[in-house]
């Protein structure tokens, strides 16, 4: 599962981890992530971000 | 005081995608990695003024002062005076540094205080909702000039190279591997320091994919050069469409305003006597 990085920001998403704050459970490969789902940092949606 | 992030319980109002979110992001490492290295961050004093830049003060736990429009610089100085162990970073907007406050951030420049400063350079008054700077290009259509701005822009670099600033860079909201080094070396550049940054402003000013197809790195440039630095800093002058250079264009040791002022502090207990000896020789 890669790691992706949030082009305005840095802010990493790590599938390992998930996302707490938007109920992303540990294990959550970003591809499979709502399209819903925003950077938990700065709030850009799921295309401003690029494999790390 | 020691801590491994830098953030802070004031929830983030930025709009999703603004360009500050880099600067913060970059400046939290830089001053992480600072602390690692032994600089002890009740010794760091942020200073912010007014627009949306300001608000970075928030979400950053160290100590900060928020100024007001075009102040930021003079804030900075006078902290950085008051206390020499103090390392001072100013954030500002270019609405408020190039715009209200550029008399005093000349003055900074020419005195080569050693502070540093951060623009947001997003070239809009986005807090006040969209309209033009000293840095919008012509013909620049927002609220306050629905058919475009009448006048250039100021290119900020050119104007601090020529007023004697002894560091000067320049980065965008999208490369924050580069605003991290920039951010460093200003912060350790002994002497007045400036990294303009290219934020982007996604709501009235959105300029990601312009900055995207223009900007380079420099490469085999020495910053020691002032010409070459003048050469590079005119290449692009916030008008026109042309390549746009990041990176260090100048960097060069010279005394700072505070190494000759510092000398002449006297202690407490003497400072009466020695003020009464140069008011009565000056009678």
């Amino acid at each position: 599962m890669d790691k992706y990085r949030c082009t305005v920001c840095g802010y990493i998403y790590d599938p390992a981890a998930g996302d707490p704050t938007q109920g992303i459970a540990p294990n959550t490969p970003f591809e499979t992530l709502p399209e819903s789902w925003v950077c938990p940092e700065c709030g850009v949606t799921k295309d401003m971000f690029e494999k790390a | 005081m020691e801590q491994k992030d830098l953030g802070t319980y004031a929830q983030n109002t930025w709009c999703p995608g603004c360009g500050n979110f880099a600067i913060l992001n970059a400046i939290k490492t830089v001053l992480g990695e600072l602390n690692a290295e032994g600089l002890p961050l009740e010794n760091v004093v942020l200073v912010s003024g007014i627009g949306c830049h300001a608000k970075i003060v928030d979400y950053i736990n160290v100590n900060s002062f928020y100024s007001i429009h075009g102040r930021v610089t003079p804030a900075a100085e006078a902290i950085r005076l008051g206390d020499p162990k103090m390392k001072v970073i100013g954030f500002a907007g270019d609405g408020d540094a190039y715009g209200e406050g550029i008399e005093h951030l000349i003055f900074a420049a020419k005195r080569n205080i050693d502070i540093t400063m951060v623009i947001h350079n997003n070239r809009v008054y986005g807090l006040t909702t969209g309209q033009y700077t000293p840095t919008s290009p012509q013909g620049y259509r927002g609220r306050s000039t629905p058919e475009g701005t009448k006048e250039l822009p100021i290119n900020p670099l050119e104007l601090m190279l020529a007023s004697g600033a002894t560091y000067l860079g320049r980065g965008t909201s999208h490369g924050i591997e580069l605003l991290k080094k920039l951010f460093k070396e200003a912060i350790l550049h002994k002497g007045f320091s400036l990294v303009d940054v290219l934020q982007v402003c996604v709501t009235y000013f959105n300029m990601y994919e312009y900055y995207d197809k223009r900007v380079y790195e420099l490469k085999d440039h020495n910053p020691l050069d002032y010409q070459q630095a003048l050469n590079k800093i005119r290449e692009w002058d916030y008008n026109r469409d042309a390549r746009i250079a990041l990176g260090t264009f100048y960097k060069r040791g010279s005394p700072t305003f505070e190494e000759g002022f510092f000398k002449q502090a006297v202690p407490p207990p003497e400072r009466m006597e020695k003020i009464r000896l140069i008011l009565e020789s000056s009678i």
